[in-house]
């Protein structure tokens, strides 16, 4: 691990000098590839108020693949299961290294607002989901208030 | 503000950096000179068939992986790449103004209180910059500045007027010395021991290969980047433009076998040494390095080239030793022995002492063994006198210490054998 391409530096950098508006990441001190992201849920949408922390990696051929993101919250989404592990096509097969980490982290908070139960991860999620979507997110905001931490005190905090 | 990061930020530059002065838009400008993909100015600039440039080896390391283009993800092949001359004169004009324009671009210093802070952290910047030759135009002086600056950022020492810096292993020694026979070594990765050679030599022995950085050494570096003249290299000099050396070829790797890849690297002069799969990503590295230097009005040497894949080695994880105290420390014990990766020597290392202590009963158990036949033989002698040789340890003289010698050594090797083959 000894080169740091200046790429990951500058986002870094930029991450930190100017972060997206409802989302911190900071890498780990000891590998700056892995970062421990919070990131907010989107306003009008089952996660509103609450603050979902996500880890975050860049493989070795960052940016040529893309980094591996996973939530750490508990999540009721039909697109993130159980282990925190993200359905979303940019982290997959449309990954392009135009992308950055703050272009990836815009569209998870964009899946928390738009879930899409016709492309699961978790099946469980996305069959209740469509079935009763009422019900779902009201689990939805049943976990929100459960596992993720609270939207407001972190926000005085600051 | 972040530890880690203070050595490295000093030389990141960044389009914010024109925010701050009386022309904000030039932002813009710095922006669309650099590439997408490493966001770093770019280098050999490459034209897609979508009409979108970025650096030749950013954009060769990608359609690797994928056939599409980063930007707007339309299908592209890599032989439709074209070089972008112009655009490459235009980045390295840039490139030489930028530290000049940033600094005569100040704004006045009488400004309000607020944004004092922010003024002296921007001026910190040029002022760095302006007696350094990082923002030269000089591809071969940028080449010798990366790698001091990021092996061992603190270690450079000045020389002395009779001594060359290796740009590899950062030794101090004669120039002669340093060009004739060290810097080979240096570079098929043999680090020798230096003899005190006798003085003298001096600067006439610098080859071509080190001439950029002594000239800015010796007289203001500033100067030398504004003197090369980029409109003259683009409209008088086209026949440098011309791609003169034959690209390497992609590789089928299914098709080949170890030796013949290897004879394949060593043709091409790069080590053979590791794993099939190290292999394969060594040639397909030095691949994209190789192709993308052809698209540079201004190449490097292939020496550069080959120094520049042992630091991509030496920073890649299928490459670096597990336990080395990093996050994939540990990772030998997880990995399956049929895996590619398998470091057959660190296997070797590891269970180093259970072979020995394997070899040591080995050893007393041929020694009892040969007591037992000489027992017997001695008993039988007087019946046979002559023992027959097909009959394995029964037809050596059991006392002949030469033969014990080598049925130890016999058992030594099979034992090494064993090694390897687990």
């Amino acid at each position: 691990m000894a080169a740091l391409p200046r790429r990951i530096i500058k986002e870094t950098e930029r991450l930190i000098s100017d972060p997206v508006p409802g989302i911190t990441a900071y890498p780990d001190e000891s590998n700056l590839r892995a970062f421990t992201v919070a990131m907010d849920g989107p306003d009008s949408s089952p996660y509103e108020h609450g603050v979902f922390d996500l880890e975050l990696y860049l493989p070795d051929d960052y940016p040529m693949c893309p980094p591996k993101v996973r939530f750490l919250t508990r999540i009721y989404h039909p697109n993130i299961d159980k282990l925190g592990r993200i359905c979303l096509d940019v982290l997959k097969d449309n990954w392009s290294p135009a992308l950055q980490i703050r272009t990836i982290l815009l569209s998870i908070q964009a899946l928390l607002a738009s879930p899409n139960p016709d492309d699961p991860l978790a099946n469980d999620v996305a069959e209740d989901w469509k079935k009763d979507e009422a019900k779902a997110i009201g689990v939805a905001k049943e976990w929100t208030s459960k596992y993720a931490k609270s939207h407001t005190a972190s926000g005085s905090a600051e | 503000m972040f530890d880690p990061f203070a050595k490295n930020l000093a030389d990141v530059t960044d389009p914010s950096e024109w925010k701050p002065t009386k022309l904000p838009m030039l932002s813009q400008l710095e922006s669309l000179q650099r590439c997408y993909i490493c966001k770093e100015f770019l280098s050999a600039p490459v034209l897609t068939s979508c009409n979108h440039t970025f650096c030749s080896s950013c954009i060769r390391q990608h359609l690797m992986i994928k056939n599409t283009c980063p930007l707007c993800l339309s299908n592209q092949l890599e032989s439709n790449l074209r070089r972008v001359v112009v655009l490459e004169e235009i980045v390295n004009c840039f490139k030489s103004l930028r530290p000049f324009l940033l600094d005569f671009l100040q704004p006045p210093s009488n400004d309000s209180v607020s944004s004092t802070s922010d003024r002296t952290e921007i001026r910190s910047v040029p002022k760095r910059k302006l007696p350094s030759p990082e923002t030269s135009s000089l591809p071969d002086s940028d080449d010798v500045i990366i790698i001091s600056e990021e092996d061992e950022p603190m270690k450079r020492t000045k020389l002395s007027a009779d001594e060359a810096e290796c740009p590899i292993c950062n030794k101090k020694m004669e120039p002669e010395f340093l060009q004739n026979t060290h810097i080979d070594n240096c570079l098929n990765g043999h680090s020798d021991v230096l003899p005190k050679e006798k003085p003298g030599g001096g600067k006439k022995g610098i080859s071509a290969f080190f001439k950029p950085r002594a000239k800015n050494n010796e007289s203001n570096s500033a100067e030398n980047a504004l003197k090369i003249n980029h409109s003259d290299f683009y409209f008088n000099s086209a026949e440098k433009h011309v791609v003169k050396e034959i690209r390497l070829a992609k590789l089928d790797f299914n098709s080949l076998s170890v030796p013949k890849l290897k004879e394949k690297l060593h043709a091409i002069g790069i080590p053979t040494t590791g794993s099939r799969h190290q292999l394969e990503l060594r040639y397909n590295q030095y691949y994209i390095l190789f192709n993308a230097n052809l698209d540079s009005s201004h190449p490097v040497d292939v020496r550069v080239l080959r120094q520049r894949l042992s630091r991509w080695e030496s920073s890649h994880v299928a490459f670096t030793n597990a336990g080395n105290g990093s996050i994939f420390g540990g990772r030998m014990s997880t990995r399956s022995i049929t895996d590619k990766q398998f470091s057959v020597t660190e296997w070797q290392q590891a269970y180093h002492q259970d072979f020995k202590e394997l070899t040591r009963r080995a050893r007393a158990n041929t020694q009892r063994n040969l007591n037992l036949k000489t027992r017997t033989t001695l008993e039988s002698e007087d019946s046979n006198t002559h023992p027959k040789p097909s009959q394995g340890l029964e037809g050596y003289t059991p006392l002949d210490s030469n033969d014990v010698v080598k049925e130890d050594s016999e058992v030594e090797t099979s034992g090494k054998k064993m090694a390897q083959a687990g």
